[in-house]
């Protein structure tokens, strides 16, 4: 039971942690892009029409195409983004939130276009998980661990290359310093804007695989809403997380095991007289407990949300 | 500054324009608000190809919005019955209240409900009795569960779906009374990883059959029981609303259907000025308005105990000696 809870919990947490530490890179260099809910639902589709396309010509291949498209769709709309927040120097909010708004009438209308209005609950070819060898074999751990799809290896083996990345080479820490002092990094040499559109791009394309995720790996399906908030929760495990990759990587585990136990509990009969809204709630606040009470106060970027400009 | 103010006017000229659009009267007219996307392939596409076949089969002139808030609900059907639709629809007994509110302006038009017990004038609504086919599955699965355990995934607990909810217990129940029933809700009608972790989780403890009301989500409970089935666990999923056996053919025993027919029924009441105002009980005995459809391909599956046993519990409906229970609402 408790392997069964713990392989829920990685599955769960494997698409939030994916544009989670895209999205700590992104604010780490002063942008804030809060569009990630629109990015991963466009991106959602995408690839799932990617794969939807391609699937009678080579169903093997059709889920990598899938997830190609889905990346490449979730940069695309992140160089939306990036035109303006840091070519127009508009608000950041006010654009993230038209991004989420632009993604999900864009897609509905897609959808509709090509579908036909009702929706037909088509099926795509997806992600088949892959045992790694002798490692899925350890009882217990195997299961929670090695026994997934590869998105979800690669994902967690983003974590420490990301925090290698941002703590411990040249460009990484350009990232930080145009998020904490642009105007000293600038005087530095380094290219403030063009780091920033750069994290953007990479930001978008994190956010396009953790909505490929959703319809490639996680289930065969597309359906216009289903990424369901997962964008916003993301940007909380930002936070949580501290703008730190482990971090970041923790409060989503978290979130999601907190998740993964109380489906559980849902499904229990004898547990049928608690409200079921209480099981979808706990979670959010079981997080927030745990990481205002362990992980204390965040300090965000100095330079977040700032439009940079040079004098 | 004054060009902007030009072009401004000029779209809002133009969307003016737009609105003032099939203000033409004598034509039958219909139109449909659902409480979400109908993309869903379940509750709110079955109200959409209901309003087509009334645009095919009775010729009138149909429209669809989605209605999702409180303040929309009334603003919508407001909106329609300005316009001269004969017949206004609000897809679920949410909109209750709001017919009630706008009926008295609009003594001319006719609104109805799909579910619900408001009747006034020109108020009524069109109940499915889906529960009678709900019963039906839960007999089935009450008499072929190996673990005693099955299960529920609903979308949110309201009225709808409890009242389904309840049919396909008592169902399980009548053949066997120790039966367990898990039930598990998503929260919403679209998180379909949710769902498909919901029906992982009731499969993980015990559960072998499994009936979703949870719409667009429902497809997660699917993919669920597809990839339990493949790890060998003997485990079957039922549709809801729609035929949904296709979608999963070899997961999806039957499905508990609602006839888009319902729709152009009623229309066509309205329209040859047979309506009246009343709660419209529309089930199996209404012309199979209502019906339980095996999927064609898993058919076999189920022992002749168990469909004959479904098919005398029918007889009774049809006969109306059996009331399937439902929750009033």
């Amino acid at each position: 039971m408790v392997q069964d809870i713990f392989e829920a919990a990685v599955r769960q947490a494997t698409p939030l942690l994916i544009v989670a530490l895209g999205e700590v890179i992104v604010q780490r260099s002063g942008v804030i892009n809060i569009g990630l809910e629109g990015l991963m639902i466009f991106s959602a589709f995408i690839g799932w029409l990617g794969s939807y396309a391609i699937q009678s010509a080579s169903p093997a291949l059709a889920p990598w195409a899938g997830i190609l498209f889905a990346g490449a769709s979730g940069v695309l709309l992140a160089a939306f983004f990036g035109f303006f927040a840091l070519r127009l120097k508009t608000d950041q909010i006010v654009t993230g939130t038209g991004i989420n708004l632009l993604a999900f009438g864009l897609v509905e209308v897609l959808y509709r276009r090509i579908f036909g209005a009702t929706g037909r609950s088509l099926k795509v070819a997806i992600f088949e998980p892959l045992h790694i060898p002798v490692l899925s074999d350890i009882p217990f751990l195997g299961g929670i661990l090695f026994q997934h799809n590869i998105l979800v290896y690669g994902a967690f083996l983003a974590v420490p290359a990301a925090y290698f990345y941002l703590f411990h080479t040249y460009p990484g820490l350009s990232i930080q310093a145009c998020g904490e002092h642009p105007r000293a990094a600038d005087a530095a040499g380094v290219s403030v804007t063009r780091l920033q559109a750069k994290c953007v791009l990479f930001g978008g394309f994190m956010a396009g695989i953790a909505g490929g995720y959703l319809s490639l790996v996680d289930v065969p399906y597309f359906s216009p809403e289903m990424t369901a908030g997962r964008g916003f929760i993301a940007l909380a495990i930002v936070v949580f997380g501290k703008w730190h990759p482990v971090k970041a990587c923790g409060a989503a585990l978290l979130f999601s095991l907190c998740n993964a136990v109380l489906n559980r509990f849902q499904a229990i009969p004898d547990l049928g007289f608690i409200p079921y809204q209480f099981f979808l709630m706990l979670p959010y606040i079981l997080t927030l407990l745990v990481l205002t009470g362990f992980v204390g106060q965040a300090k965000q970027p100095a330079a977040l949300a700032v439009p940079y400009e040079r004098e | 500054m004054q060009k902007h103010t030009g072009v401004i006017c000029g779209m809002l000229i133009f969307l003016i324009a737009l609105t003032s659009w099939g203000d033409a009267a004598g034509e039958f007219k219909v139109a449909l608000l659902t409480p979400g996307s109908i993309s869903d392939a379940g509750w709110n596409a079955l109200a959409y190809d209901g309003l087509k076949l009334i645009e095919t089969e009775l010729g009138a002139e149909v429209s669809h919005v989605e209605s999702r808030t409180p303040s929309e609900w009334e603003e919508h059907f407001r909106f329609y019955a300005e316009k001269g639709f004969n017949l206004v629809i609000g897809h679920g007994f949410e909109y209750q209240e709001a017919a009630k509110a706008v009926s008295p302006d609009f003594p001319n038009a006719v609104f109805v409900t799909t579910s619900g017990s408001t009747v006034l004038k020109n108020v009524a609504s069109i109940v499915f009795e889906l529960e009678e086919a709900t019963y039906l599955l839960g007999i089935i699965s009450g008499m072929m569960t190996q673990t005693g355990k099955i299960g529920l995934v609903g979308g949110m607990n309201i009225p709808p779906i409890k009242s389904t909810f309840l049919a396909f217990e008592e169902g399980a129940k009548s053949v066997n009374p120790d039966i367990k029933i898990s039930r598990s809700y998503v929260g919403d009608w679209e998180n379909i990883s949710k769902a498909k972790e919901l029906a992982l989780s009731q499969i993980a403890e015990g559960t072998d059959f499994i009936f979703h009301n949870a719409d667009a989500a429902g497809q997660g409970v699917f993919h669920a029981v597809e990839e339990s089935r493949k790890a060998g666990k003997d485990i079957y999923a039922y549709g809801s609303n729609r035929n949904q056996n296709h979608i999963a053919p070899d997961a999806i025993l039957a499905s508990a259907v609602i006839d888009t027919k319902v729709f152009v029924h009623v229309a066509n009441l309205v329209k040859t000025g047979k309506f009246e105002p009343k709660v419209m009980l529309l089930g199996m005995a209404e012309d199979e308005m209502v019906k339980l459809v095996y999927n064609p391909k898993l058919k076999d599956r189920v022992p002749k105990a168990v469909t004959d046993k479904v098919e005398e519990t029918r007889q009774m409906i049809l006969a109306g000696s059996f009331k399937a229970p439902r929750v009033k609402f």
